[in-house]
């Protein structure tokens, strides 16, 4: 069979099969056992995909991703998220935007410590818009911090999608990690520079409201209190990988731990938010790890049929520069976000985008962060990107598609920046894991 | 009469589905413990065992296994709907109806072949060689097992006429 028909098979099944609204793991599972009948020898190939799947779901490299996921839930159901939320608020006085900033800096620990954008912008979502409203802060402003901030999820670690990422892609998950580190705090900035101007421009958009003045003690008691010890564990996971104390596996685990401790030291481990934690985790655990089960032989299909390779040569024929391959790439991955999560965005580029990045000559990590963002912009792309959709299920009655679309273009604009920043000065994602080494 | 006669098994049936998912959530907290366990022994000077890495493997092989019959019958499973949303109600039941048909298909041909496996593995006693030397086919086992009872639970929303999805927006979830 020629590469082009293999490859149309591979991709244009799995494609069809999830648009028919078939859940995704067994649109994989479906698509693998039809492909690997026709390229592995018959019924030979479905032995040889539930062989694969025992091979690369027993892969010690995966375990930080239910260890992150349970921190993140342990985090959100003892009540840990919404009392450092609530810190930051009375924390930032009377700055115009407040309520903005606090999203953004609130959302900025809460996406590192649940590492789940959909969790993140539907928590937010819940919590800030009713209030943002309630105080007549325009529409635009009180979503598009929301959206945005999801966005921080997926590159500051803990991130379950960049443990992942780096598994798919054979690259280091700690340096993957630690990559986004700055990026992330960068992109934090650049929102936060963001809402300043628009704030400026636009002073109607937020308007300005009494708030309860807090006492300097008062403040330093909240930054002790409420504040210190939840950034004291994000530290602590990424301080043992940079450290090397302790590898992503076991950053992870110790985060948990980490969660649980200050919660029962805050007086909220309850047996019943710990239950709720690890059957929140387990849910995203067995559906992510059943998608990885089914892609396990996709990547393998792809080689075996000839479609990688064919695939790879084609791509690089064309008399494209390197940059301009990356352009098609992140092109790509914006297109899928349209209709796709990212787990299956993930799945369905990184066999080919990676051996193709490699014979470009990236610098794998690197191009791994552009990867992540590119795939959460893709998650936020107009007409279809899932997390505006999740945006719109959360946002007052009334509020149409296209508000949502205004709202989350400007944040886009900055994630898109930061993208451009980081294909410029490759540092700013590769300097942390260098200096871990 | 004959739905009587049946909810002992169904009963039991439950209990065996609710009871792996509860194992699967118990691996998923012990996976934390050894880890943490193994972290603190080595910093105490103490080598801790070679085979915590081991079973840390298999468990992450057994979670989503034992989870995933459950997370049928929760309807926890992501779809896409950005199509499907869009079609005619009686389209979109009859589509609903053909998918969950293709369900049962892909579970049970996995749960088929991997019975094969599991067999072939116990008769030629073969070993997963790590840490220590570990019979395959016990940890097989669970492929046709969860595969089996997946096959079943579409099948029993086949019957029942019931969607696979879960309520509100598209469950896209990472």
């Amino acid at each position: 069979m020629e590469w082009q028909l293999a490859a149309l098979l591979l991709f244009g099944l799995i494609v069809v099969l999830m648009l028919l609204g078939m859940p995704v793991a067994m649109a994989f599972l479906a698509a693998n056992i039809v492909a690997a009948m026709i390229f592995m020898g018959g019924t030979a190939g479905i032995t040889q995909l539930l062989n694969n799947g025992f091979g690369a779901m027993t892969s010690f490299a995966l375990v930080p991703i239910p260890m992150f996921l349970l921190m993140g839930e342990l985090f959100y159901y003892t009540g840990l998220a919404e009392r450092m939320f609530n810190a930051i608020d009375r924390l930032l006085g009377n700055i115009p935007g407040r309520l903005a900033y606090v999203t953004v800096v609130g959302g900025t620990g809460f996406a590192a410590l649940s590492g789940s954008s959909m969790g993140s912008t539907a928590l937010l979502g819940s919590l800030m818009v009713p209030e943002m409203m309630k105080r007549g802060y325009s529409k635009y402003l009180s979503m598009g911090p929301i959206m945005g901030t999801g966005g921080l999820a997926v590159i500051i670690p803990p991130s379950a999608l960049a443990v992942l990422l780096a598994t798919l892609g054979r690259i280091d998950v700690g340096d993957l990690l630690l990559a986004g580190v700055v990026p992330g705090v960068l992109l934090a900035g650049l929102y936060a520079g963001l809402i300043f101007a628009w704030t400026w421009i636009a002073p109607g958009s937020a308007p300005g409201y009494a708030v309860e003045r807090v006492a300097l003690a008062a403040k330093l008691r909240l930054i002790v209190l409420d504040v210190m010890p939840m950034v004291l564990v994000i530290v602590l996971v990424i301080g043992l990988m940079v450290s090397g104390a302790a590898t992503p596996t076991e950053a992870a685990a110790l985060g948990c731990v980490g969660v649980m401790i200050l919660a029962a030291l805050y007086g909220r481990l309850s047996w019943r938010a710990f239950r709720r934690s690890v059957d929140a985790a387990l849910r995203v655990t067995v559906m992510a790890f059943l998608i990885i089960l089914g892609s396990a032989t996709f990547s393998q299909l792809l080689a075996f049929s000839g479609a990688s390779a064919g695939l790879i040569g084609w791509a690089t024929q064309f008399e494209v520069s390197k940059l301009g391959m990356l352009f098609i790439m992140i092109a790509i991955i914006f297109f899928l976000g349209c209709f796709m999560d990212q787990l299956s965005m993930m799945l369905l580029t990184a066999p080919i985008f990676f051996p193709l990045a490699q014979t470009l000559g990236f610098d794998l990590i690197w191009f791994g962060l552009i990867m992540l963002l590119a795939l959460e912009v893709g998650y936020t792309t107009p007409p279809f990107g899932l997390l505006l959709f999740v945006m719109k299920g959360v946002a007052p009655p009334g509020t149409t598609m296209r508000d949502i679309y205004l709202a989350a273009a400007p944040f886009i604009a900055c994630v898109l920046l930061l993208i451009v920043l980081i294909i410029a000065f490759p540092p700013v994602a590769t300097w942390l894991p260098q200096i871990s080494h | 009469m004959r739905i009587r006669a049946l909810t002992p098994i169904s009963r039991t049936y439950d209990a065996v589905l609710y009871g792996m998912a509860v194992f699967a959530g118990a691996l998923m907290v012990a996976m934390m413990a050894m880890i943490t366990l193994d972290v603190v022994l080595r910093n105490l000077g103490t080598q801790g065992s070679a085979h915590f890495f081991t079973f840390t493997e298999y468990f992450l092989l057994l979670i989503p296994l034992f989870g995933a019959p459950w997370l049928v019958r929760e309807k926890g499973h992501i779809y896409i709907e950005v199509l499907t949303g869009a079609l005619p109600a009686a389209v979109q039941r009859r589509l609903m109806l053909a998918v969950v048909v293709a369900c049962v298909v892909v579970c049970a041909v996995l749960a088929w072949y991997g019975g094969a496996i599991t067999l072939q593995n116990f008769l030629q006693n073969e070993k997963d060689v790590r840490s220590f030397d570990m019979p395959r086919w016990p940890l097989m086992a669970a492929m046709p097992l969860s595969f089996g009872m997946m096959a079943l639970e579409f099948l029993r929303l086949l019957l029942r006429g019931e969607s696979p999805y879960g309520s509100g927006a598209s469950a896209a979830q990472e």
